[in-house]
């Protein structure tokens, strides 16, 4: 069996010191996934699309964007004072690893 | 950053062998190999104790919740060391109203990497300035924008001017080596004079002078930025004064931050004064140095982990060293903005595509260019080269001579 991988919770809130933050993700063909790119610091969701077409106008089709806020980021890295997560105790759940 | 002294005059320097890659023959060079790694800024709060008009980081009086703690902060320098980062900037807001900071600077000192510090100067006590100077501080940088009126009226706080200067004659009675930091406007370019020569009179040796960045604060301020003729006529000037310091005896370094448009008139300047060959030399340095760093030999973190291309870069983030290491965030190439910025001079557009001096300068910053509306790839609207300077076809520098 593969041991659980420990996680820590980041869930800092708002990532700006100035501003709002926004998460973006961007695709330059319709057969790709939407990669994340980066955040943008903008007053309102207006202005971060205004700033993401500035920065990938040139390479990306479709732009997302959702607040840094919003996204609560579960990470094996350990700079955060933040809790660590117990992984599931259900041992029968499968992982891909296990298949390869 | 562009030293005017070392590039005019021979003038060596701690921190030339990461600028330039050369034996500076100083007693403490800061690293025996060319910098692969980029010096990273730190913006350790947002807050300030003064109200500066032009901040960059638009830092206010509280600090903002959720800054990196102590503890969060020391595994970000062990982070930066494992990744080899061989200068870390301890800047704010003002980062002398962080309690922790000797704690940090200690930090960083023990894990190799060598700690400097931005500050306005006006919180640098005797005491404070002998404890950074024990805890490892390599350098203090002390903001001054001005004489006494325009500084605090610039810096929003009365007094402001008094209190830098004598954080100035602080470090200089401990021993710990600083410097000035001028960034020059429209509303302050006729007091540089007066502040150089003020702080010469007081034993300061090394001046480094700013061009406006389009960011936080200095967002709105192009207004009182300076057209490309003011711009030409105040770097010649800083040229002029730093060659006849040196030749009256007076070794001062002074450097040239912000506008890599400078390098190319540095080589400009050095064909007019001293001839093709010194003008050679200059530019071979200047390709050694790189062009404008953003994206590759700077970063910056800021208050709450956001890792930037450059400190001035505030508006755009790699990513959060909460989340990730920075060395995986800074190496992460498939991020199509960080390679394309590292990739610049194939991808410059407009007058900046046939211009020689692409290499030396890289287009200049990225972050005016996309102020001013020409794109992420399009001209630096503070570059003041003129037509023939940038298209000359006569025998200019070539990146083989030297």
């Amino acid at each position: 069996m593969v041991e659980r991988t420990t996680r820590r919770r980041i869930d800092d809130g708002d990532r700006a010191p100035n501003g709002r933050e926004w998460e973006l993700f961007v695709r330059s063909d319709g057969a790709d996934p939407m990669r994340h790119v980066g955040s943008v610091r903008a007053a309102d969701i207006d202005g971060a699309y205004e700033l993401a077409t500035r920065l990938f106008a040139w390479h990306a089709d479709d732009v997302w964007i959702c607040p840094s806020s919003a996204v609560t980021r579960y990470t094996t890295h350990d700079l955060a004072d933040a809790p660590t997560v117990e992984p599931p105790t259900d041992a029968t759940e499968s992982r891909s690893r296990e298949w390869s | 950053m562009i030293s005017v002294s070392t590039l005019l005059c021979d003038h060596a320097a701690d921190g030339n062998r990461l600028r330039y890659d050369i034996d500076t023959g100083a007693e403490n060079p800061v690293s025996d190999r060319r910098q692969t790694r980029p010096v990273v800024v730190w913006n350790t709060t947002n807050r300030c104790n003064l109200k500066c008009v032009h901040c960059y980081a638009g830092a206010k009086s509280e600090p903002k919740a959720s800054e990196l703690t102590t503890a969060e902060g020391k595994r970000l320098l062990d982070d930066l060391a494992a990744y080899d980062v061989p200068v870390v900037l301890f800047s704010g807001g003002e980062p002398l109203v962080r309690p922790d900071l000797t704690e940090l600077v200690a930090h960083a000192a023990e894990a190799g990497i060598r700690p400097v510090l931005s500050t306005n100067g006006t919180l640098l006590t005797a005491d404070r300035a002998r404890e950074l100077k024990a805890a490892g501080l390599a350098y203090a940088g002390v903001s001054v924008d001005g004489l006494a009126d325009r500084n605090d009226e610039f810096r929003g706080v009365d007094g402001a001017f008094r209190a830098a200067v004598e954080g100035i004659e602080t470090c200089l009675d401990v021993g710990l080596k600083t410097g000035l930091r001028y960034t020059v406007t429209r509303q302050n370019v006729d007091d540089l004079d007066g502040v150089v020569d003020l702080l010469t009179d007081i034993g300061l040796d090394r001046f480094c002078f700013y061009h406006l960045s389009y960011s936080g604060r200095g967002e709105t301020l192009d207004s009182i930025d300076l057209d490309p003729v003011e711009r030409r006529a105040v770097v010649k000037r800083i040229c002029d004064r730093t060659v006849r310091s040196h030749r009256d005896g007076d070794e001062i370094e002074t450097l040239l931050v912000g506008n890599y448009a400078d390098a190319a008139y540095l080589v400009e300047y050095a064909r007019r004064a001293f001839g093709e060959d010194a003008a050679r030399r200059v530019y071979a340095r200047l390709e050694r140095n790189g062009g404008d760093p953003a994206g590759e030999r700077v970063a910056a973190v800021d208050c709450l982990g956001n890792v930037h291309p450059t400190q001035f870069w505030r508006s755009y983030s790699l990513g959060n060293v909460r989340d990730r290491s920075f060395g995986d965030i800074w190496d992460d190439e498939a991020n199509p903005l960080l390679r394309a910025v590292r990739e610049r001079p194939e991808n410059l557009t407009g007058r900046c595509a046939p211009c020689r001096y692409r290499t030396v300068c890289r287009g200049g910053s990225r972050l005016r260019a996309l102020a001013a509306g020409n794109g992420l790839f399009g001209p630096d609207p503070q570059c003041y080269l003129d037509e023939s300077e940038r298209r000359a076809t006569d025998a200019g520098p070539s990146a083989n001579a030297d």
